[in-house]
């Protein structure tokens, strides 16, 4: 039986097929071969003792959100007391870029570090964060600079 | 390519958004987005593809643009999550098509083996709560020679 919801969660009714067609209108020359990886701009700063700032640039989906984890696991290694995560520069975060930071929270304090998110002003990142319920979990700054003045003062 | 403005112009016009299927990379008035490789290298691609598309079609609102996006990325990253084997090849069909009241079908279409929704803790799952809050209606029809999300989009707001 099909699946039908509506925006607000609730089930319809609504009959479908029980055996879609599923090759009904399906333009084979259409084939599409994945260009080169778009990978993630990820670049590391020790900007005031025991602050660890990593600024993630470029779009966190499937693909880029282990490179994020991967990089993020090498660092909360030293267990710094503090990580701030500088989201400025991500214009696009899918539900596998929303997973990673908060698998990132977790690490985080298994580690014993805090940790920061900044460039909240970017609406992308915080507008999901929000929408899914995960904003709450976060310590959040509008920008870096906000959050290494909290961090150093 | 170039986009087509007279398609654009035709916006208004019900016989046009009906007309048939064309490549896609002339957006309007039906677009076919992408029959893509399960890959996640495909995402990116397909998130501009469909960010054009809008574009071509008149959304101007950035927030409009984004949550259809989302919600058609998400679909795409569950296709290519879940529907096929680890290791094995795959495609996951894109189509768009447009209706008189400017509101967006778009339909993600896997052949792979239809499964639950994954509602295990590790936070996965999340995409389709997402769709569901971005998009007008999502229906998920499961059968055994694939899975397809239909998601209906809001009604654009007019600039």
């Amino acid at each position: 039986m099909p699946i039908v919801e509506d925006a607000a969660g609730g089930v319809t009714g609504e009959p479908h097929r029980a055996d879609p067609d599923l090759s009904d209108s399906v333009d084979k020359s259409a084939t599409h071969v994945a260009s080169p990886e778009p990978l993630l701009d990820l670049s590391v700063t020790y900007p005031a003792p025991g602050v660890c700032v990593v600024r993630v640039g470029g779009e966190l989906d499937m693909l880029t959100a282990p490179q994020l984890t991967k990089c993020l696991v090498e660092e909360l290694s030293a267990s710094p007391p503090h990580l701030v995560l500088d989201m400025q520069a991500v214009p696009y975060i899918g539900s596998a870029g929303l997973y990673a930071l908060f698998r990132a929270r977790e690490l985080a304090q298994a580690r014993g570090s805090v940790l920061h998110l900044a460039g909240m002003e970017q609406r992308a990142v915080s507008r999901e964060l929000t929408v899914a319920g995960l904003l709450p979990y976060f310590r959040t700054y509008p920008t870096l600079d906000h959050a290494l003045s909290a961090l150093t003062s | 390519m170039e986009s087509d403005p007279a398609g654009l112009a035709d916006r208004d016009n019900p016989d046009a958004l009906s007309s048939a299927p064309v490549e896609a990379t002339s957006c309007p008035p039906t677009p076919i987005l992408h029959l893509l490789a399960a890959d996640s290298r495909s995402l990116a691609v397909l998130r501009a593809e469909l960010r054009r598309c809008l574009e071509t079609l008149g959304w101007t609102d950035t927030d409009e643009i984004h949550e259809a996006i989302l919600a058609v990325d998400e679909a795409a990253t569950n296709a290519i999550e879940h529907a096929y084997p680890p290791g094995g090849a795959g495609t996951v069909q894109v189509v768009a098509t447009a209706h008189p009241d400017q509101t967006l079908t778009i339909t993600v279409t896997d052949r792979g083996r239809w499964r639950p929704v994954p509602t295990h803790s590790d936070g996965r799952g999340r995409g389709i709560g997402m769709m569901r809050t971005s998009m007008h209606t999502v229906t998920i029809i499961g059968a055994d020679r694939g899975t397809r999300v239909e998601l209906r989009t809001r009604r654009p707001s007019c600039p």
